[in-house]
């Protein structure tokens, strides 16, 4: 804006220019946009490990159950011939296994997220929604989970429905339940009160319409921002299970790997086969939890505009 | 589906010793307490009172939007003969939208925040008037164009943050109008907006009015919003209608002392500045234990011991069609006497009303 009518001495003028400080932030944050640069390379991360754990079968890695005895006392260190990441002790390549394992963590996050968010979510937004007696219902019976705590329940239901990864994916997805349910519910509520659903009622929309239509929308952007905390708890869990042995030794993932790398680690000093997985998981979650805050953000700025 | 047109007793909306109760904890809260008014076709209804007067509240329940348990409705409301209080839901809900409408007091909350303003209006469309996604769209397009949205084609695919209020309450009213209502009850429309934008959706409701030959009930705490606006005026205080009448007629032959003390609340461009506003002192009443008498008797400068005892009927004046619902009315001999008499027994208030009585502030009112 330009002042046509130059103020008197003594006046201050509004806005005081922007300091080249501040310039530079608002650059930034445009080029990077909401993700951030934490954002960006978590992103990257993501990206990267989905599609090597989707395109394993094709990638030119090592058969990650076929032993390499060539190598010396099985527990070659990462960057020798033949393998980026090394070996562990059974002689396996360690790149092929995290690459597979990778498969089971993605298989492990997609299906909690489904179920979790498509049980748990409908639960919260029928209960939200229509109030009265089945609330009391449906909210009673999710409570009833949040009464166990959550790993022995999972060690519970995986130690009877037999330990394969279909079982572990149910057994989390059960887990995750409540917390997406009662996350739906709460957001409901706020959204049921607001005047475009009064509104939307007087344009003679009906309550399923209602429902799906002007509130859904509403609630699934918070409860996909916390689908993606809670797809890092569901890898972290399928981990801890992996680790204690409880899953199927057939399958290879992440924690059995940590869980492999224990014994060299502790009796010849070798960290490699333990730390590799370890820091996998890690960044992994890490990378979710980032994006997951992120998401948040972007969203609660439209709110917030309002 | 009950069908709408097949009626035609003249009126188009007839309310009938209406009420409107809320079940709470603490009591019945008789929130509308047997209104009766009668809406014609293309004509419009201004109902103002203060905050907690009931007008919100009628708005809502004559159109059946409040459904709680705790509410209760009694009376009549007949939309073009079809009885509206008992019917249910179902029933309403093929009136609501494409029968009468509604228009929200804050645009930023009765539009949803998370999709697209051209779908909040071809909703609607698609809905009742069984449209097609593209027909859907030129129409919503048509109609944003209508209520005065420049470049519509940019605005329909904005979200509502986008939009600035005044903008956001001319989308309101678009989504409103889609259907072709023949009644749009505005709840307060206006109020939650910029004053230089106010006038512009006044005037904007104004025109689609006339052009659609549409019924409307204005709901506002601002005579001076409906004083050039409406064919009639409802006062409301208290849940219930205390003055009645064509809108000319109320601003000449105020009978009412609660309107008059109204109209002396409004600041007046002819008055010096700095004159001070003359407030009504005290507020309304408890609307669970209501007074037995007349409901505006405690703050009333016209006051005597009969509107304590004995609540006034609704009674028409010498002009027909002005209903009141007065002991004393203002400009009556009674209402001077008793008027007289408060302010010879040094009651703030009526020495108030005398003093702007006897020397009008500005000139004449």
């Amino acid at each position: 804006m330009t002042d046509l009518v130059s103020p008197p001495d003594g006046i201050a003028t509004n806005p005081p220019p922007a300091s080249p400080a501040s310039d530079k932030k608002i650059k930034t944050a445009k080029k990077t946009g909401a993700l951030g640069i934490g954002g960006w390379i978590a992103s990257i991360w993501l990206i990267t490990l989905t599609a090597a754990a989707v395109f394993a079968p094709w990638l030119p890695l090592d058969d990650p159950a076929k032993t390499d005895f060539s190598v010396p006392k099985n527990n070659s260190s990462p960057f020798t011939a033949g393998h980026l990441l090394g070996t562990d002790n059974n002689g396996y390549d360690i790149l092929a296994r995290i690459v597979w394992g990778g498969r089971v963590s993605l298989v492990v996050a997609a299906g909690v997220l489904i179920i979790g968010m498509l049980v748990g979510g409908t639960i919260g937004l029928l209960a939200g929604f229509f109030r009265g007696k089945s609330e009391t219902l449906l909210m009673a019976s999710v409570d009833v989970f949040l009464a166990f705590p959550a790993l022995i329940l999972l060690i519970a239901i995986v130690a009877f429905l037999g330990a394969d990864l279909l079982n572990v994916v149910l057994g989390i997805s059960l887990v995750s339940i409540p917390a997406f349910a009662r996350i739906s519910r709460a957001t409901t509520l706020t959204y049921a009160q607001r005047e475009f659903v009064l509104a939307a009622r007087a344009a003679g929309a009906s309550q399923k319409r209602i429902l799906v239509r002007e509130i859904l929308p509403n609630v699934i952007l918070p409860l996909l921002a916390f689908g993606l905390l809670v797809v890092g708890i569901a890898i972290v869990a399928e981990g801890s299970l992996a680790f204690l042995g409880l899953t199927s030794t057939e399958t290879i993932s992440w924690g059995g790997m940590i869980n492999g790398g224990k014994k060299p680690l502790q009796q010849d000093n070798i960290a490699h086969t333990a730390m590799i997985p370890a820091v996998t998981m890690f960044l992994t979650v890490l990378a979710v939890n980032v994006l997951g805050d992120r998401f948040r953000a972007a969203f609660d700025v439209k709110d917030s505009m309002l | 589906m009950l069908t709408a047109d097949t009626v035609h007793d003249g009126a188009l909306l007839q309310v009938h010793d209406f009420r409107s109760y809320f079940d709470t904890p603490a009591g019945i809260v008789k929130a509308v307490d047997g209104v009766s008014f009668t809406l014609d076709r293309g004509d419009t209804l201004g109902i103002v009172g203060e905050s907690g007067s009931g007008k919100t509240v009628l708005a809502r329940s004559v159109m059946g939007l409040l459904t709680g348990k705790n509410v209760m409705r009694s009376g009549s409301a007949r939309y073009n003969g079809i009885e509206l209080v008992g019917a249910s839901e179902k029933e309403l809900r093929d009136l609501w939208g494409t029968e009468m409408a509604m228009v929200f007091q804050d645009p930023m909350t009765s539009l949803n925040p998370v999709l697209k303003t051209g779908r909040q209006i071809t909703e609607g469309l698609r809905y009742h008037l069984q449209l097609s996604k593209s027909e859907a769209r030129a129409q919503a397009l048509q109609l944003l164009d209508s209520v005065g949205i420049p470049d519509p084609k940019r605005r329909i695919s904005q979200y509502p943050h986008e939009l600035s209020g005044g903008m956001r309450q001319r989308v309101t009213i678009a989504i409103a109008l889609a259907c072709g209502p023949k009644l749009l009850l505005a709840d307060e429309p206006t109020t939650a907006l910029d004053v230089t934008v106010q006038a512009q959706i006044l005037d904007l409701l104004h025109q689609q009015q006339v052009e659609r030959h549409m019924a409307m009930v204005l709901v506002t705490h601002d005579l001076g919003v409906v004083a050039g606006r409406t064919n009639h005026i409802a006062v409301m205080y208290a849940g219930q209608i205390v003055e009645y009448a064509p809108t000319t007629d109320l601003f000449a032959n105020v009978r009412m002392p609660y309107t008059q003390a109204l109209l002396h609340s409004i600041p007046k461009l002819a008055q010096p500045s700095h004159t001070r506003l003359q407030a009504i002192a005290g507020r309304p009443p408890d609307l669970i234990n209501p007074p037995s008498g007349c409901r505006f008797a405690p703050r009333c400068p016209y006051v005597q011991p009969k509107c304590n005892s004995e609540m006034p009927p609704l009674q028409e004046s010498e002009t027909p069609g002005h209903l009141y619902r007065c002991w004393f009315p203002v400009g009556t001999e009674a209402g001077r006497e008793a008027l007289a008499h408060n302010t010879a027994a040094g009651m703030p208030a009526a020495v108030s009303i005398t003093q702007i009585l006897a020397d009008p502030p500005g000139g004449t009112h």
